[in-house]
């Protein structure tokens, strides 16, 4: 392994042996492993990446994807099933809060005895506590058994700890969503520093996309345990909220039942209801801005009389946001039993990214024949990366005036 | 596989700040918040001195003609006892050494096999308190011998027997937790099957040479030897210092092979 690697990954794969009684294990164990009494579960599966020194790399998936487990493998806590990994200097992890302190002691003796569990002398640890204390900045809490501590004191003092030890590698779990926004930032700044002066390799689990992309130069995005890409973060962060998204969709299409609510006088029968692009190829998603073709086809089973189609649609709460009538189209529509098709453009749909529905109603003069809210969904992307729940709804197009003094 | 005792204690010695810190931890936190407070390390063994002196002493009449030059029954009986009690605590205890930290195990880097010798470093610092009580009383009864300063070399099989049997069950203790219950009882009928409340030469002789090569009976005899002044068994000593170490490396090798699944377990 060449010396600016810290970290190499290769085809590594986690299988846990499930027992559903513990005695199953000891008769295995008795019988050599030859008759089997386990299911099998693979956390992860064939992962392979490598990072150098001085990079950061985000490890990013869903949950139950395998980056808890690729980090417990990483630091040697549990052992490959197959594949391996190899490590070159020391890790300081922080993989869950307030593990590894005892809760009867105080701030500073946990301290101590973090250093000594990465072996530090007290002689070591007597030259960085101080710095240490400063850092966590708990005030006199420091003197107090960590079990008065609430969340964020422990992560400012587990946070201080492990930067202070100077790592080769340092691997953060989710930790650092605990903090506040200021102690947030010094973190961050604190990492910088440490990158600059002593190049080790970071790696950070978050769900803050924003997080990852704005720190992480490298990122990993596993999903069900297998490695979807590696590679410069902002490529795989992109991927990871395309993919977020159109499981989203996959998922409430999946649920449709459950998500629509169609009630139907049992003279139309939906057929058909989807996007497509104005050469008629089936999409499921559009870009910001971009103009919105609905194309919906169903059966009549009776004639009707001047008809009134509203197509409109709807947010992820299923709140509506648009409805469009052919009331005021002239002359009304009359149509015998049989199938109709009708497409809806929506010129320019200028909504923010995220997923949203379409509602679909038929009238007959005062008479309805036909509602379906929560159908057809699917994604709208933008540029920023709050795909999966932005800020606001609206991309509406702006112009500034600024005035006042230079 | 590290089949050698001296890398594996070269290896425990490289850890001693970590070891200090959580023997430090391990004998105040089962103390804090008693009313006598640390007082209990010279209380509890005392009372348990007490209780078998007057059972064994006066309702029992136990006599030793093979060994009785005058000295009271109990400082037979403590001799002999503080070195039993090394063994017992640490046994005992061996079953949860791993299995009550779960998240040493799974959540942070942590040498895991230094915590089978934690509860050694506690009894240790027992017998510590232990023998300078036995030296107390036996300045005051003015019966101290020089050759008690051998006792705490003459443990030194114990010392390894302990944790090597510690090892193997504190392993197994991750995997099967009725390790909690059994390992106490077995620990407790070893009491009374050592030479604790009798003495190896009132065994039939076909028995005698299992008590004197067994690294308990040889320790026990040999550090009663010592407080008395007697002549020590060295050939039997060193012997059961043999096997110790056989099953310290044995016990070592089968912890560090069984704690790949201690994390899956967990």
């Amino acid at each position: 392994m060449s010396s600016d690697i810290a970290i190499s990954v290769k085809n590594l794969t986690k299988t846990y042996r499930l027992f559903d009684h513990p005695g199953d294990r000891v008769k295995q164990a008795l019988t050599f492993g030859r008759i089997k009494f386990h299911r099998e579960f693979t956390a992860l599966k064939d992962v392979s990446f490598e990072v150098k020194k001085g990079e950061t790399v985000g490890i990013i998936g869903r949950n139950g994807s395998g980056k808890s487990t690729l980090l417990q493998l990483i630091c040697g806590i549990l052992k490959p099933t197959s594949g391996s990994v190899t490590v070159n200097g020391r890790i300081s992890a922080l993989l869950e809060l307030g593990s590894g302190f005892n809760p009867e002691f105080t701030g500073r003796e946990n301290i101590y005895f973090q250093g000594a569990i990465m072996g530090f002398s007290k002689a070591d640890m007597d030259g960085r506590v101080e710095d240490i204390v400063a850092f966590a900045d708990i005030g006199e809490f420091i003197d107090q058994p960590v079990r008065t501590y609430s969340s964020g004191m422990f992560v400012r003092l587990a946070f201080a700890t492990a930067i202070h030890s100077e790592p080769d590698i340092l691997i953060l779990d989710e930790i650092l969503a605990v903090g506040d926004m200021v102690f947030q930032r010094k973190c961050f700044e604190s990492l910088k520093r440490l990158l600059i002066k002593k190049k080790p390799a970071v790696i950070l689990v978050s769900h803050e996309i924003r997080q990852i992309q704005r720190f992480c130069t490298q990122a990993v995005f596993l999903h069900d345990g297998k490695m979807v890409s590696a590679g410069s973060s902002t490529e795989t962060c992109r991927l990871y909220i395309e993919q977020s998204n159109a499981s989203m969709v996959e998922d409430r299409r999946l649920r449709e039942t459950e998500h629509s609510r169609v009630s139907s006088s049992g003279e139309v029968e939906l057929t058909e209801i989807k996007l497509v692009t104005e050469a008629g190829d089936t999409v499921d998603q559009i870009n910001s801005g971009e103009p919105l073709r609905i194309r919906i086809r169903f059966r009549l089973l009776t004639s009707l009389t001047d008809a009134e189609f509203i197509v409109g649609t709807q947010a992820g709460d299923l709140m509506y946001l648009s409805s469009s009538s052919t009331k005021e189209l002239q002359p009304a529509r009359n149509f015998d039993p049989g199938e109709v098709m009708i497409e809806c453009l929506i010129h320019h749909f200028p909504l923010a990214a995220g997923v949203y529905f379409i509602r679909f109603g038929i009238r007959e003069s005062f008479r309805l024949l036909f509602a379906g809210e929560g159908l057809c969904p699917f994604v709208v992307l933008g540029d920023d990366l709050e795909g999966i729940r932005p800020a606001r709804l609206l991309n509406l197009q702006t112009t500034w005036t600024l005035q006042g003094n230079a | 596989m590290i089949l050698n005792p001296l890398r594996i204690l070269a290896e425990l010695l490289q850890r001693r700040m970590l070891l200090a810190q959580l023997v430090k931890r391990d004998v105040l936190l089962r103390y804090r918040g008693a009313m006598f407070g640390v007082a209990w390390i010279f209380l509890s063994p005392l009372l348990m001195l007490a209780i078998f002196a007057f059972v064994f002493g006066q309702i029992f009449q136990a006599r030793w003609p093979q060994l009785d030059n005058g000295v009271p029954f109990w400082v037979l009986l403590y001799s002999g006892l503080i070195a039993f009690n090394l063994f017992a605590e640490t046994v005992s205890r061996s079953p949860t050494a791993v299995r009550s930290y779960p998240s040493y195990v799974k959540k942070i880097i942590f040498p895991v096999e230094i915590l089978p010798v934690v509860p050694l470093g506690a009894s240790l610092v027992h017998v510590g308190f232990n023998l300078l009580i036995l030296a107390a009383a036996l300045l005051f009864i003015e019966s101290l011998h020089f050759s008690i300063l051998l006792y705490p070399v003459l443990l030194l099989p114990l010392l390894f027997f302990s944790l090597g049997l510690a090892w193997f069950f504190a392993a197994w203790g991750v995997f099967i937790k009725d390790m909690t219950q059994i390992v106490p009882v077995f620990v407790q009928m070893l009491l009374f099957l050592s030479p604790v409340f009798y003495p190896v030469s009132v065994l039939p002789q076909w028995l005698q040479p299992i008590y004197m090569y067994n690294p308990i009976g040889a320790v026990i005899e040999a550090c009663r030897a010592a407080v008395l002044g007697t002549g020590i068994p060295w050939l039997h000593w060193a012997s059961a210092f043999i096997f110790a170490i056989v099953v310290f490396v044995l016990g070592q090798a089968f912890f560090r092979h069984s704690r790949e699944e201690f994390a899956d377990v967990l």
